[in-house]
C-alpha cells in the first residue's frame, strides 16, 4: 500500500511540474508534502510505512554510483574552466558546512537540528547515504535540503543578477553547490554549460561534504550523537 | 538488454565501493560514495562501455526524487523539534542557502 501509494504521488506531483514549471511545484517537495499530510490524516503507522517503501530508498545506493557518469559526462564542458569550478564548489560547501550550523545555534537550535541544517546544500541522495555516518538524522535533513534547493532555484538567480554575475560557469557552479537537484533543474534553463556546472557540482559537493563534514563538525563540537 | 547490463556493472561498482569503504575506514567516504568515484575513474580511463552506463544510469536518474521521498515523510517523527525551532530554522535555511550560493559564485568568479 505504502509503495503504490508514494508511487502515484510521485507521478501525480511529477504531472503537476510539467503543468506548471516552477521550483515550487518540484515533485519531490509536493509528493513529501501530500503524504506527510495524508499518512498524519489517516493514522497509517510510520514504521510500517517506513518498512514497505524500503526498496524505492535503496535505490539510492546505484544512484549515487550512477552520478559518478554525470560527473564524467560533464567533465568535457568544464576542460580548462576547472579551477574556478572547484574554487567555487569548495567555498560554497565549506560556507555551507561552518555558517548554517553556527547561524541556527546563535538562534538557539539544538545540536540534532544544527547538523541536518549543515548538510542543507548536499543532494538528499547523497545525505541519505552519508547521515548515519555523521551522526546527522536523515528525516529531519531531506526536507530542509528539499526547501534549499527550493530557496535557492527562486532566490538564487535574480540575486545573482544583482551582482552581475553573467558567466554561466560560475551561475551553473552556484546553483549545483547550494541548491543541488532542484538548482540544477533551474541551471538548466539557463543553457548547456550552466547546466554541466551545477550538475557536476551537484555531484562533487556530495563528495567534498562527506570528506570535510567529519573535520568541520569536530571543530565545532559537532561530533558524536 | 544494455540497460540490465549497465545497471549490473552499477551494482558491481557499488560493492566495490562498499569493500573499499571496509578496507579504508579512515575515509569518511560511504561505499555508494567510492563506487562514484571509481565509476568516474573507469570511465575515464575507457575501462568500460559508457553507453552501457549510460542506458541504465539516465533512467535510474530520472526517479531520483522519488527515491528518497519516503525518507522525506519520516519528517513526521520530528513536527514538534521543527515547530519549536521555525524562526531559526527558517533563518538558517534562507541565509545559509543565499551565502552558500554567493560564496561558490564570487569563488568561482576567482581566476
Amino acid at each position: 500500500m505504502a509503495l503504490i501509494a508514494t508511487l502515484l504521488i510521485y507521478l501525480a506531483a511529477w504531472k503537476a511540474q510539467r503543468r506548471w514549471p516552477h521550483p515550487l511545484t518540484n515533485p519531490v517537495g509536493l509528493a513529501v508534502a501530500a503524504l506527510v499530510l495524508l499518512v498524519a490524516t489517516t493514522g497509517y503507522p510510520l514504521e510500517r510505512y517506513r518498512y514497505e517503501t524500503l526498496p524505492l530508498v535503496w535505490l539510492l545506493k546505484p544512484a549515487v554510483v550512477a552520478l559518478g557518469w554525470v560527473a564524467w559526462r560533464e567533465r568535457g564542458r568544464l576542460a580548462g574552466r576547472l579551477r574556478p569550478f572547484l574554487a567555487g564548489l569548495a567555498a560554497g560547501t565549506l560556507t555551507s558546512l561552518i555558517f548554517t550550523p553556527l547561524l541556527a545555534r546563535w538562534l538557539g537550535a539544538p545540536p540534532e537540528l544544527q547538523k541536518a541544517l549543515a548538510i542543507k546544500s548536499v543532494t538528499s541522495a547523497v545525505a541519505v547515504d552519508l547521515a548515519p555516518r555523521l551522526g546527522v538524522n536523515a528525516e529531519l535533513a531531506v526536507p530542509l535540503i528539499i526547501l534549499a534547493g527550493i530557496l535557492g532555484a527562486m532566490l538564487g538567480p535574480w540575486i545573482m543578477d544583482r551582482a552581475r554575475a553573467h558567466d554561466p560557469l560560475a551561475r551553473g557552479t552556484a546553483l549545483g553547490t547550494a541548491s543541488h537537484g532542484i538548482g540544477t533543474a533551474r541551471a538548466a534553463e539557463e543553457g548547456p554549460l550552466a547546466l554541466a556546472a551545477s550538475g557536476a557540482a551537484m555531484a562533487a559537493a556530495g563528495l567534498v561534504t562527506a570528506l570535510l563534514a567529519p573535520p568541520v563538525f569536530a571543530l565545532l563540537g559537532l561530533s558524536g550523537g | 538488454m544494455n540497460a540490465l547490463l549497465g545497471f549490473a556493472w552499477l551494482l558491481t561498482f557499488y560493492a566495490l565501493g562498499e569493500v573499499l569503504a571496509r578496507l579504508l575506514p579512515t575515509v569518511p567516504l560511504s561505499g555508494s560514495l567510492w563506487g562514484m568515484v571509481l565509476l568516474y575513474a573507469a570511465l575515464s580511463k575507457g575501462l568500460l562501455d559508457e553507453s552501457k552506463v549510460e542506458a541504465a544510469a539516465r533512467p535510474l536518474l530520472r526517479g531520483l526524487g522519488l527515491y528518497f521521498v519516503p525518507v522525506g515523510v519520516g519528517v513526521l517523527a520530528y513536527a514538534d523539534l521543527l515547530r519549536a525551532h521555525a524562526p531559526a530554522v527558517a533563518a538558517a535555511l534562507l541565509l545559509g542557502t543565499l551565502l552558500t550560493l554567493l560564496a561558490a559564485l564570487g569563488a568561482a568568479r576567482w581566476r
